[in-house]
């Protein structure tokens, strides 16, 4: 299953009414709850076991956790935020060119479909959208720094 | 001044042509989020002023003796994280255009276009918007040396040069244009198996022992590109590193 159709899947399911959602096949078993607190679903357990892969053909999702979250800082609810993930290896930049301002900062609304940032993977260059609006909580990379697939980018408090 | 070309299905439909332009890449990305530019939109300039090669770095272009252009595409049908496929594409097309033109061109990873010599002929940028359907949009941005004869620095060549006549810019571009599209539809088709080995056997210094650098100096062999588009080097004791661009060079 591809990140994309999994991200699929979590969007369908998360405008519909279900709380919760299992599917297992031979290939892989997904499991996606719904909170309450938070809009965007949540994946608790992704492939269990993965299909088999060949490096040539399978940019299947990057089956190993993603680096985690930093840690909450101290006495703040973090929970009903929402983190703007990358959606592929790279390189992390917050401006457009290297001597223009950056496309976000912290305090600044964003609507869902802005550019808030661009990966830079093997010379492609990727402005990459907000799926969310609200406020920037926080940037959690530095400019010009490698960044995993699913690595969250952005803090976002949904109701900013 | 707007033309059409007429030996493609979908690509250069709609192109605009620019006596001079900053960069066509800038030009399509705007009219593109101004919802001017659809897929197929070509935006092709006589002279690129201020032309990007890796942030920042700039692209030196005489006016009239190159091709610079750049063309629009929303390949939704990708995954963000297959997104190397488009720059392999997009480059086998550009070599099976010159290849009419003249013999020896090689790709030099990741996206160059280079004469087996090393020498420079072009190169390629792409800048993608993404969001969470996928690759909305692709700006693809090409510049060709094609008539150009002098350089103010080592490292470029062009057609003209390897070839020692002077060629007609409009008839390669189109020829250009209707390779880029056949390639688009294969990489459509999913048929990108192909590709990638055919992508392989004309990368430069493909399974050949030359020197690199990664931080040491070493000796080691281009053996492969992984699916994102990592550079596969085998070292002399066998193990097999990937890197990302700018993690290793070339010397």
């Amino acid at each position: 299953m591809k990140a994309k159709e999994i991200q699929e899947l979590i969007d369908f399911i998360s405008n519909s009414g279900l709380a919760e959602v299992k599917i297992e096949t031979d290939e892989f078993k997904l499991s996606i709850k719904k909170n309450a607190e938070v809009p965007a679903a949540k994946v608790t357990e992704v492939i269990t076991a993965a299909p088999q892969q060949t490096q040539s053909n399978t940019p299947a999702p990057n089956p190993s956790p993603a680096p985690s979250t930093p840690p909450a800082s101290k006495g703040e609810d973090q929970s009903k935020y929402i983190e703007v993930k990358s959606p592929m290896i790279g390189t992390f930049y917050r401006t457009p060119s290297p001597d223009t301002d950056a496309f976000v900062n912290v305090g600044d609304t964003i609507s869902a479909g802005q550019t808030v940032c661009i990966i830079e993977a093997m010379k492609l260059f990727n402005e990459i959208e907000s799926e969310i609006s609200g406020k920037v909580v926080k940037i959690l990379v530095d400019n010009a720094t490698p960044v995993e697939y699913d690595q969250p980018l952005f803090l976002v408090d949904p109701e900013g | 001044m707007y033309k059409i070309l007429a030996n493609t299905i979908f690509l250069g439909k709609d192109i605009i042509c620019l006596p001079e332009c900053h960069s066509t890449n800038d030009f399509a990305v705007d009219l593109y989020k101004r919802k001017e530019a659809k897929e197929g939109t070509i935006i092709y300039t006589d002279h690129q002023t201020g032309g990007r090669g890796q942030r920042g770095t700039e692209w030196h272009s005489q006016a009239g003796k190159n091709l610079t252009f750049s063309l629009v595409l929303t390949p939704l049908f990708m995954d963000a994280t297959e997104q190397f496929d488009l720059n392999i594409a997009i480059s086998l097309a550009i070599k099976d255009a010159l290849d009419d033109y003249c013999s020896g061109v090689r790709l030099k990873w990741p996206n160059d276009i280079v004469h087996e010599t090393g020498y420079k002929l072009g190169g390629i940028l792409i800048e993608n918007s993404i969001s969470n359907k996928g690759i909305e949009s692709a700006v693809v941005g090409i510049g060709l040396n094609v008539n150009q004869r002098d350089f103010d620095f080592e490292g470029p060549t062009s057609v003209a040069k390897l070839t020692g006549s002077e060629w007609d810019l409009w008839e390669l571009f189109k020829v250009l244009i209707s390779r880029i599209e056949q390639y688009y539809i294969r990489l459509k088709k999913q048929d990108v198996g192909a590709m990638r080995r055919r992508y392989l056997h004309h990368l430069l210094d493909h399974e050949k022992w030359r020197m690199f650098d990664d931080g040491k100096v070493f000796e080691g062999k281009i053996t492969g590109v992984t699916a994102q588009g990592k550079l596969m080097v085998e070292h002399r004791n066998k193990e097999v590193k990937h890197y990302a661009f700018k993690e290793v060079k070339f010397l």
